[in-house]
């Protein structure tokens, strides 16, 4: 703490214990006289005794119509601070942080009282954050690790899906990383520190960021939310079968399922790594950066496989591509081809099927989607070389249609010579 | 049998009495005998324009829900389709220019002066006329652009005092531009306008007939060569019409008139919405005439000084006779190069 801050403290203190002398609460009207935890300490909004006044108004559980005495204890229609803020009356004063979760749990847990404020509220909050590494460090007795108000904030606490709130999506990553990026904290624990970095990197993190798209998974989706947990080798497929059910169920089908379970490979991080998950493509299957690499070797029946479901997925991929690129060219030309692009949009989505598919290990079922979806693509090409055979038809009627012109235009100046000429003929000279 | 039928139609039509209009019409000839074209030329352009628009109509769908797809229709399916809606909208805009440079040059050769005061503001009322044609029509195809410059045009108009909401909802169809406005619109644009055009193109032509061709104020009392109407004029009429219609087909098959993507009334407005290059230097000035002026709102300035412009211009004869009147003839020459030379910058700087 720096010396201003010190000083802005101690003043503050000072101020506050002559408060029931210099600040008349009788001056207050009925309504704001309700809750004088509020009346005196707004009075110091300015300081770190007051500035917590505000945040608390925004937040929840003001708005729920609690007082700090919920939290607190004490007597908020007490006019004296000696008496309002007595153990006399219940006040806690600041709650210890191994306290923490049990204060908030006294609500939160009781599905009784949670009903009056929002019956569709979770109550388990409490019991999942035992489960966590967190509270099981908390319960060992390390004060140093992660309680609810690390991650949803001490006074003003928003709801999460407020964007203003440390745990809406778009700022959840970061609130993990306050901790987890900072190797001070994590030193000992000896986990490493670079998650943040990786996601940001990831194909997540560039949708959530890039795109503000909220569907994209943070850390809560694959770690938990209060039961915080790094998902273990056996269960890390189903987390990520959340989203990706499709891929999930046809790794499963597939012949790699045992022997991952054998060798207790991770289902999907082995292939696409946890943090820095990569965008797929066929990178992944060969080329140098193959994830099969790993176990398989090149020329073995496993790559061979590998080899020929990428070949495939590239070469439609290629083909949707060129005609594409065929179709925007003949649309920057000025033919109309939005239909011919609109279909094309199917062979795409066979791209994606098909890589999808490549989970079942079955290079039959990825020829089939790939052939079908180069049927699209060649139709697409073709309404594309017919948009350009139409262009060339129309450059040509042009110049055939611009000699007539001209020819017209010819023979009409050679009448007007004639005209004229008779004109000058008849009249009389000057 | 042809010569029965012409005497047939004389009896009932007195067709002789057109001939003798053209072969006794006489054009000046001086070295402006350029202007006197392109009156011919609108109204070339505008046959262009009924013809093709007569042709779309047997495809377009005016609603919100097929508009976009039945032009779409046109342009891909129809045989000729591209071209028809090329040359309806390339058309559309060669139009309006040669409009305003009728205009300019019979403004700027005082072409408007004792007895042809009534040819000039029928003239100037054709022009208002083409410009509702062109902003009717721009939102016919329900794209995208058009859709939100729509939005953007009737909110100006909703900036005219004490009328501008009443009249703002009346072109709308409600508070809201929808597929009310575009059947609206369409029937603006079918209907309306050229109900209008008729009776004002028939009395503007009908004058121009019987007051014949003007020439500059220099030339008056000096004598002129003159060419006959007919053959020798109209002859070089009708060639610079196929010089038009040569311009107007390589325009359509370079540069065929765009679609756009469809307007969704949910998107945000995309970037660089304006409108067409005959109104930018109207929207640029509203840009630039600050929020509030001495309490009155600057867009509402705008508009009231647009709509003083538009009668002020209506009643240019008059202008001249007082001009005149005080000695001062050149003033309202010079106002006139200063209004072509604000609106040519303003239109740039609309698109810089």
């Amino acid at each position: 703490m720096n010396l201003k801050r010190t000083a802005s403290l101690l003043l503050a203190c000072a101020a506050l214990s002559a408060a029931p002398a210099s600040y008349s609460l009788s001056a207050q009207p009925d309504s704001a006289r309700q809750d004088t935890c509020v009346n005196c300490h707004e009075v110091f909004a300015e300081t770190p005794i007051g500035s917590m006044v505000e945040p608390f108004k925004r937040g929840v559980h003001a708005k729920a119509g609690l007082s700090c005495a919920a939290c607190h204890g004490g007597d908020p229609s007490a006019r004296d601070k000696e008496v309002s803020m007595s153990p006399e009356r219940g006040y806690k004063g600041v709650p210890a942080r191994a306290a923490v979760p049990d204060l908030c749990g006294s609500c939160h847990s009781s599905a009784e009282y949670m009903r009056r404020f929002d019956p569709s509220l979770r109550i388990d909050q409490v019991a999942e954050y035992r489960t966590s590494v967190h509270g099981q460090l908390l319960a060992e007795g390390d004060a140093n690790v992660a309680t609810c108000v690390n991650c949803h904030g001490v006074h003003g606490i928003l709801s999460a899906s407020n964007p203003l709130a440390p745990v809406h999506p778009l700022k959840l990553a970061d609130t993990c990383a306050g901790c987890h990026s900072d190797a001070q904290k994590m030193a000992a624990y000896e986990i490493p520190i670079d998650q943040m970095d990786l996601y940001k990197q990831s194909v997540h993190g560039m949708a959530l960021y890039d795109r503000q798209d909220l569907g994209a998974a943070t850390c809560n989706d694959c770690h938990g939310n209060h039961g915080a947990t790094p998902p273990g080798v056996q269960s890390v497929a189903n987390v990520c079968g959340n989203c990706h059910g499709v891929q999930r169920d046809l790794f499963s089908e597939s012949s790699h399922q045992s022997i991952f379970e054998m060798f207790e490979f991770s289902a999907c991080v082995t292939c696409h790594d946890n943090h820095l998950v990569k965008a797929p493509g066929e990178f992944l299957l060969a080329g140098e950066d193959s994830a099969c690499l790993q176990c398989h070797e090149e020329g073995d029946a496993g790559m061979q496989t590998a080899h020929s479901m990428a070949d495939d997925i590239s070469s439609l991929a290629a083909q949707v591509e060129e005609a594409r690129a065929l179709l925007v060219r003949a649309e920057q030309a000025g033919m109309e081809v939005s239909a011919a692009l609109f279909d094309l949009r199917s062979a795409n989505e066979k791209v994606i099927l098909a890589r999808n598919l490549v989970h079942s290990l079955v290079p039959a079922r990825v020829e089939e989607t790939v052939n079908e979806g180069v049927g699209i693509a060649e139709s697409a090409k073709e309404a594309g070389e017919e948009a350009f055979e139409e262009l060339r038809y129309r450059r040509t009627g042009l110049f055939v249609a611009l000699v007539i012109i001209g020819l017209v235009i010819i023979a009409l100046w050679l009448w007007i010579r004639q005209v004229d000429a008779a004109l000058e003929g008849q009249r009389p000279a000057a | 049998m042809a010569t029965r039928i012409l005497h047939w139609l004389e009896d009932r039509l007195e067709l002789s009495s057109i001939r003798r209009l053209a072969v006794h019409k006489e054009v000046p000839v001086h070295r402006f005998s350029w202007a006197y074209f392109l009156g011919g030329a609108v109204l070339f352009l505008l046959m262009i324009q009924l013809g093709t628009g007569i042709l779309l109509l047997l495809y377009y769908r005016p609603s919100a829900e097929e508009a976009y797809e039945s032009v779409q229709f046109i342009v891909a399916e129809v045989e000729f389709g591209w071209l028809i809606r090329s040359m309806h909208s390339w058309s559309a805009n060669l139009l309006v220019g040669m409009a305003f440079l009728h205009l300019f040059t019979t403004f700027f050769m005082k072409a408007y002066r004792k007895p042809r005061e009534i040819t000039w503001m029928s003239g100037v009322l054709l022009l208002f006329l083409m410009l509702a044609f062109g902003f009717s029509g721009y939102l016919l195809p329900w794209n995208e652009l058009a859709y939100f410059a729509t939005q953007v045009g009737t909110d100006i108009v909703g900036a005219v005092p004490l009328i501008g909401h009443p009249l703002m909802v009346f072109l709308r169809g409600g508070e809201q531009v929808t597929g009310a406005t575009l059947t609206r619109f369409f029937g603006f644009h079918v209907a309306v306008l050229p109900a209008l055009t008729t009776l004002l193109l028939l009395l503007h032509l009908g004058l121009v007939q019987k007051h014949g061709m003007s020439v500059p104020p220099k030339m008056i009392g000096k004598p002129y060569q003159t060419l006959p109407f007919f053959p020798n004029v109209l002859l070089r009429d009708i060639m610079a019409w196929y010089i038009l219609l040569a311009v107007l087909v390589t325009l359509c098959a370079f540069l065929p008139w765009e679609l756009g993507s469809k307007a969704d009334p949910f998107a945000p407005a995309p970037q660089g919405i304006r409108p067409e290059w005959y109104f930018i230097f109207m929207f640029e000035t509203l840009k630039i005439i600050p929020s509030n002026v001495l309490g009155i709102e600057g867009e509402t300035l705008g508009v009231v000084g647009f709509g003083a412009a538009a009668l002020a211009l209506i009643v240019v004869p008059f202008w001249d006779y007082l001009a005149r009147r005080l000695g001062r003839p050149g003033l309202l020459t010079l106002l006139g190069v200063l209004a072509v030379i604000y609106m040519a910058v303003m239109t740039l700087v609309g698109y810089l």
